[in-house]
């Protein structure tokens, strides 16, 4: 941690809050593509939500202790806001209607079904990631789904880039064990997709 | 079995190569609505109790630290305007809402749409202070009220000043054309301490505050 983070934190605790929105600018636009993902794109669905977890990490700045890094306790706050709304499904009730009002238009060569599948099937695998232990959860989100190097990925979660790697590994794994249980969750939309 | 996790891996490489999380920049107004958030959020938060609360009557007293006790006097001051020469307004006492954090106070207060409003900000220090750098930022639609037309323009002042020991005030005088709820929010910077006033003005068009 650097001695200028540290002063800002002890700022932020103190209730300064440009001291806090300089602590998480640096952050904003790697979380924002997470709330986008989760959100399926929705830029005001994810703008809001990535507002209302950095609301969080400012009123419970209080909490953060320097055993860890602050990158990785804001990340934590982050992704247990994100994951909460992902197992509440809360964001997964958006029709094909409502996906076309927003102007999210199928692709030149994708039918509607096609359309509606592969958005069915990002949002089971979602869900199954969701569902995984934390730690491996969160590592394909950072690696696999964020496209976060292995170096920023580490930053995140205060490991060393060696333990990035095999947590991937083991979370893939995980992840292909868990699709091959629910393997009808995508072969049922598979027939839509021919 | 060995093709069914095969199979599953071949679904897995594709479902997250599907899945890749999009990039776009972030909304152009996103800083200012996070930070009206966050003040909002702040001004509503009950302040935590101090860790060392049971001591602090006595580290002010003693004055190993310099601990402010502050507080927000506001007054609605339609009888009251900015003074002509330098802007600095003369107060109407009629509300008093100190709070008890130490670093964080926050208000709130009803207006009306174009009135103005003097807030005094009380700094209570335990001793002198110079170089203390000072910095009151209005929201959109909220204005000083001065007879200088430089400060009735500014939607920010700073300067720096100075504390002595004691009790201190600094009274400004404000409007808000818009309705709704704005924030006026002071800063005193010094020694690396930051003390922030953040007053929520709930701004009505007839407001019976």
């Amino acid at each position: 941690m650097t001695v200028d983070e540290r002063q800002l934190i002890a700022a932020a605790r103190k209730g300064d809050i440009p001291a806090f929105e300089a602590l998480v600018r640096r952050h904003h636009r790697t979380l924002y593509k997470f709330a986008l993902g989760i959100t399926r794109g929705n830029e005001h669905d994810a703008a809001d939500i990535l507002q209302d977890a950095l609301i969080k990490a400012f009123l419970g700045i209080d909490r953060f202790e320097e055993r860890s890094s602050f990158p990785s306790w804001l990340w934590r706050i982050i992704r247990n806001e994100f994951l909460d709304r992902i197992r509440a499904q809360r964001l997964e009730t958006v029709s094909l209607d409502e996906e076309e009002a927003e102007g999210c238009e199928p692709g030149h060569h994708d039918t509607p079904e096609k359309q509606l599948s592969d958005e069915e099937r990002k949002r089971h695998l979602l869900g199954l990631v969701a569902a995984l232990p934390e730690k491996h959860s969160e590592i394909v989100i950072l690696v696999e789904l964020m496209e976060l190097s292995y170096e920023d990925a580490a930053e995140y979660l205060a490991i060393p880039v060696g333990s990035v790697r095999s947590r991937l590994s083991r979370a893939r794994e995980q992840l292909t064990e868990s699709v091959k249980k629910n393997m009808e969750l995508f072969s049922a939309v598979g027939r839509h997709t021919g | 079995m060995h093709d069914g996790v095969k199979q599953a891996e071949r679904l897995v490489t594709d479902l997250l190569s599907l899945s890749k999380f999009p990039e776009k920049p972030l909304p152009e107004n996103f800083e200012s609505t996070l930070h009206r958030r966050i003040v909002e959020a702040a001004a509503t938060r009950p302040a935590p109790a101090p860790r060392w609360g049971f001591l602090r009557p006595a580290l002010i007293a003693l004055s190993f630290v310099a601990v402010f006790a502050i507080g927000i006097l506001i007054g609605r001051s339609a009888a009251s305007p900015a003074p002509e020469d330098t802007g600095a307004p003369v107060a109407q006492k009629q509300d008093i809402k100190p709070q008890s954090l130490p670093q964080l106070v926050t208000t709130k207060t009803v207006v009306k749409r174009g009135e103005p409003v003097t807030i005094r900000l009380v700094y209570d220090s335990a001793k002198d202070i110079d170089k203390v750098r000072f910095s009151i930022v209005l929201d959109s639609g909220v204005r000083f009220r001065s007879g200088d037309p430089d400060i009735a323009a500014a939607p920010k002042l700073e300067w720096e000043g100075s504390l002595t020991a004691g009790r201190n005030e600094i009274p400004i005088v404000v409007a808000s054309d818009d309705i709704g709820e704005r924030v006026v929010r002071a800063d005193a910077r010094f020694n690396g301490t930051t003390v922030e006033n953040v007053v929520t003005l709930i701004v009505k068009e007839d407001a019976d505050a």
